[in-house]
């Protein structure tokens, strides 16, 4: 199976213009394979958002290389849909119009976006009465909905999610990640998860990449054996605790080798 | 490679300029006759001004002072390139080619001469427009913010006094001036006037809106945590509004320079405003062109000092990029 | 309703009047909370707990009902009942000393008093070393320490908490909560809490109390039997015990919340 993601040697400075400066990212190596539900875990600042922008193209490399199904990353693309923290809609335009946001500007015939509209609504559980409304007026977790359905909407290759869930009510969030774990058992479209939450974490992926703390290179990665219909799984499960324990310490090691960091400017 | 070839261009620039504006001055036939004297003051700004910049190049590659980086000497350099520019083009346009009538657009070269005759009149009507423009100044960004904070912090002001103020203060000060100086003792007290009508207005704006609009939810910290109305006002509202604040004040500052010369030209007998007046009467272009350098470096250390200013009351504030 | 409480909320109405509309936010709600409780509010997003600790506040009024504290009904903000926000809402044109001693300062106390309370908060926050720093230079954990210190220098009665470490990343609010439990341990004070992240909410709270969907009033109370002195048990967030109680409120919260449609739009107390 090929490598939808392969980072060899990443480099990245905070400001590229200014070589004496902090580095964000040093010599990280990153693979991952079609199919996979991974989560990208690590202390703050480690770079894990960093390198998820990285794919995503919204940030360029000072060395080592990037590829997307062996392709070098350029620029950011309807391939590789992107769920983001602060959600970001649109605020000028209706939730009809930012959920077809991305469909409509690559020239989706009428019809076809109808039913991407169907489609996505009844996955994210929106009904007709929000569609006319603007996103000001709807609650976080309602926004965060429409933020997934937007990128659902556009089918993209690959899913990166950079910590979508944090100011979240708990239901929303059990909602999302519910849907992203039937979306994944169903499609085994391969989904990257950058969290800091170590429960969550665990609980999401088959696979948790664990960071060193910055600039950040693999630390260790832990193999996530629980059941695929993961929905399913209740939390007081023993095996689930114990791995949620392994990561947690693994985090925890990190953090006390980078001493407690002053807010850096950067990300 | 490419951006050390970049930075050496930057370097140059200006230099060329000021020698390639130093070869015509003196080796280029001037259209209308001009004495060597009266060369006299421009070269020696040319070439005191190289010197200096090589100076600041020096101190900027040697690091001697941390604040003065390369990086800032070169963004001085890229401005004085374009002054250089537009001098050299200038003396060009004007002096040696018959492009620009040598009249009206008088060369930099008989600017300079104007700058150092007249040095002493420049200098006393700087000093007499300044001491209206702080006086008006201040007089009107102080009551501005008093008002602008008492005007935003209850809601009843607000409502009333917000709707008709906004209708208002785009009415230019000027068209007050016959006023002013009907009901005022004298005609330095009616140019102080205006000038404070022009900073209060943006001033006042600025900082009613802001106070109007300050997170609830740091007023209600404060009464939280015991303060009373007063102590707000003080230690919670006027810091937090400051960038508003800065930037209505900034304004007010442009508006008084431009008050400042209007009420000169209009009613007084003295300052900047005034002798541009009576030159240009004179046709003395030579002279009105050096007063407006003359105003022009007031307007820029009077921004230099407002950034410092500025830069320090806000310097809590993070600043994106920076 | 049960025995009086330290803070008592009586049928309390809360309204709010949008585009002409009513909008009814909490409805009928009554609780009682015990001296020295901590108790943490759950519920579904924007079903008026955030209303309610404001009004415990004294931020807003309600439309009608009435809440006591310590037999004193609520009327207006108050240093006894200290807020922490959210988004911290500090003053970031002071620094970390001046933003903790503010509520010392404003009451009046003396200067040597004053220069007591605050260094003895900031020690406890572990804030001694980064004083004269502004807010800006410190990361999101060490303000939020800052939004505790400066209401703890006020000795409040009621600790009134509006999700203070949703803000945070996963390991701060793990250590910010094992100190927000030992300084509540060692000052006995009444904490109200509200979180939307149900693992906290079992880890900090004695009683867990449970709002219905918007409007709101109080569904359900789980009390929670752990040990008192949580942190010191290094591995509590591991055990099955510990987890049981938060699938058990997992299932209590998506029940309340498949009683009714998600609300659509945002409630009045979202920031």
């Amino acid at each position: 199976m090929t490598n939808v993601i392969e980072a060899t040697k990443l480099k990245k400075l905070f400001r590229p213009d200014d070589p004496s400066r902090l580095l964000a990212i040093d010599g990280f190596d990153f693979e991952m394979k079609e199919g996979e539900f991974v989560t990208l875990i690590g202390p703050t600042g480690c770079g894990k958002t960093t390198f998820l922008r990285i794919v995503a193209g919204f940030e360029d490399i000072q060395g080592g290389q990037i590829l997307f199904k062996g392709k070098p990353v350029e620029a950011p693309d309807a391939k590789r849909g992107v769920i983001f923290q602060d959600i970001r809609l649109f605020p000028w335009m209706t939730v009809r119009d930012n959920i077809l946001f991305g469909v409509k500007s690559r020239g989706i015939k009428a019809e076809e976006q109808k039913q991407k509209l169907k489609e996505t609504m009844e996955l994210m559980q929106l009904d007709n009465e929000a569609l006319n409304m603007y996103p000001d007026r709807l609650s976080t977790g309602m926004r965060q909905r429409i933020g997934v359905a937007r990128v659902l909407a556009n089918s993209p290759d690959i899913i990166l999610l950079d910590e979508p869930l944090n100011s979240l009510d708990w239901v929303t969030r059990d909602y999302i990640q519910t849907t992203f774990l039937k979306l994944w058992h169903e499609t085994k479209k391969p989904i990257l998860f950058v969290t800091h939450n170590i429960p969550e974490a665990v609980f999401v992926a088959q696979k948790v990449v664990v960071m060193t703390a910055r600039p950040g290179k693999t630390k260790s990665v832990v193999n996530v054996d629980l059941p695929e219909r993961r929905w399913e799984l209740r939390r007081d499960n023993d095996h689930y605790l114990d791995l949620v324990k392994t990561t947690s310490r693994l985090v925890e090691d990190e953090l006390s080798k980078a001493r407690e960091v002053e807010k850096v400017v950067g990300y | 490679m490419n951006e050390i070839r970049n930075r050496a261009l930057r370097a140059a620039l200006p230099h060329i300029l000021i020698w390639a504006t130093v070869a015509i001055i003196t080796l280029l036939p001037d259209i209308q006759a001009v004495a060597i004297e009266t060369k006299v003051p421009i070269l020696a700004f040319l070439v005191g001004a190289s010197v200096f910049m090589t100076l600041l190049l020096g101190i900027g590659a040697t690091k001697i002072f941390k604040k003065l980086s390369i990086t800032r000497v070169l963004n001085f350099y890229d401005i004085c390139s374009i002054f250089l520019t537009i001098v050299f083009v200038w003396e060009l346009l004007a002096n040696k080619f018959p492009v620009l009538d040598p009249m009206i657009f008088t060369c930099p070269t008989r600017v300079f001469q104007a700058l150092v005759v007249k040095a002493p009149i420049l200098l006393d009507s700087a000093i007499s427009s300044m001491f209206l423009l702080v006086c008006g100044y201040f007089l009107g960004i102080i009551v501005g913010i008093v008002t602008g904070i008492v005007v935003g912090w209850f809601k009843v002001l607000f409502r009333v006094v917000y709707p008709v103020a906004k209708l208002i203060a785009p009415i230019p000060p000027v068209v007050y001036i016959p006023f002013a100086l009907v009901l005022l003792p004298s005609v330095m007290y009616a140019a102080i006037f205006i000038i404070a009508l022009g900073a209060f207005w943006p001033t006042f704006a600025n900082v009613c809106f802001a106070t109007h609009n300050v997170d609830r939810r740091v007023i209600e910290a404060a009464k939280m945590l015991g303060a009373k109305t007063g102590t707000i006002l003080r230690r919670v509202i006027l810091p937090s509004v400051l960038p508003e604040l800065f930037a209505g004040i900034f304004i007010g500052l442009i508006l008084a320079f431009i008050m400042l010369e209007v009420a000169e030209m209009v009613g007084a007998s003295s300052g900047l405003g005034f002798y541009i007046l009576s030159q240009r009467l004179l046709n003395h272009y030579d002279v009105v062109a050096a007063i407006i350098v003359v105003v022009g470096i007031l307007v820029v250390i009077c921004t230099v000092v407002f950034d410092y200013v500025e830069a320090r009351a806000l310097k809590w504030k993070v600043r994106l990029g920076a | 309703m049960s025995a009086d409480g330290f803070i008592q909320v009586k049928d309390l109405d809360l309204v709010y009047m949008k585009e002409g509309k009513p909008f009814p936010v909490i409805k009928g709600l009554n609780v009682n909370i015990a001296k020295g409780e901590f108790a943490v509010l759950v519920g579904p997003s924007d079903s008026g707990k955030t209303c309610l600790l404001r009004l415990i506040a004294g931020f807003e009024d309600p439309t009608s009902g009435e809440i006591f504290v310590d037999g004193k009904s609520v009327k207006g903000p108050d240093p006894s009942r200290g807020y922490v926000f959210q988004d911290m809402v500090l003053f970031p044109w002071m620094t970390v000393h001046q933003n903790a001693s503010f509520g010392p300062k404003s009451r009046g106390l003396s200067e040597k008093e004053v220069k007591e309370v605050t260094k003895k908060w900031l020690d406890k926050v572990g804030l001694t070393k980064f004083q004269e720093k502004y807010l800006h230079e410190l990361s999101g954990g060490m303000q939020q320490r800052v939004g505790f210190a400066r209401v703890m220098a006020n000795d409040p009665e009621v600790l009134l908490c509006d999700d203070p470490l949703g803000q945070l990343d996963w390991v701060s609010r793990e250590t910010l909560s094992n100190e927000v439990l030992q300084v509540w341990h060692e000052t006995g004070r009444t904490v109200v809490y509200v979180t939307q992240a149900i693992e906290e909410a079992v880890y900090l709270a004695q009683k867990i109390y449970i709002f219905a969907p918007r409007p709101g009033k109080i569904a359900q109370i789980l009390e929670v039997k752990l040990p008192e002195k949580r942190w010191e048990d290094k591995d509590l967030r591991f055990k099955k015990e510990y987890y049981h109680y938060v699938e058990q409120l997992r299932e209590i919260i998506t029940e309340q919340a498949s009683k009714s449609k998600e609300p659509v739009e945002k409630g009045p107390c979202s920031p």
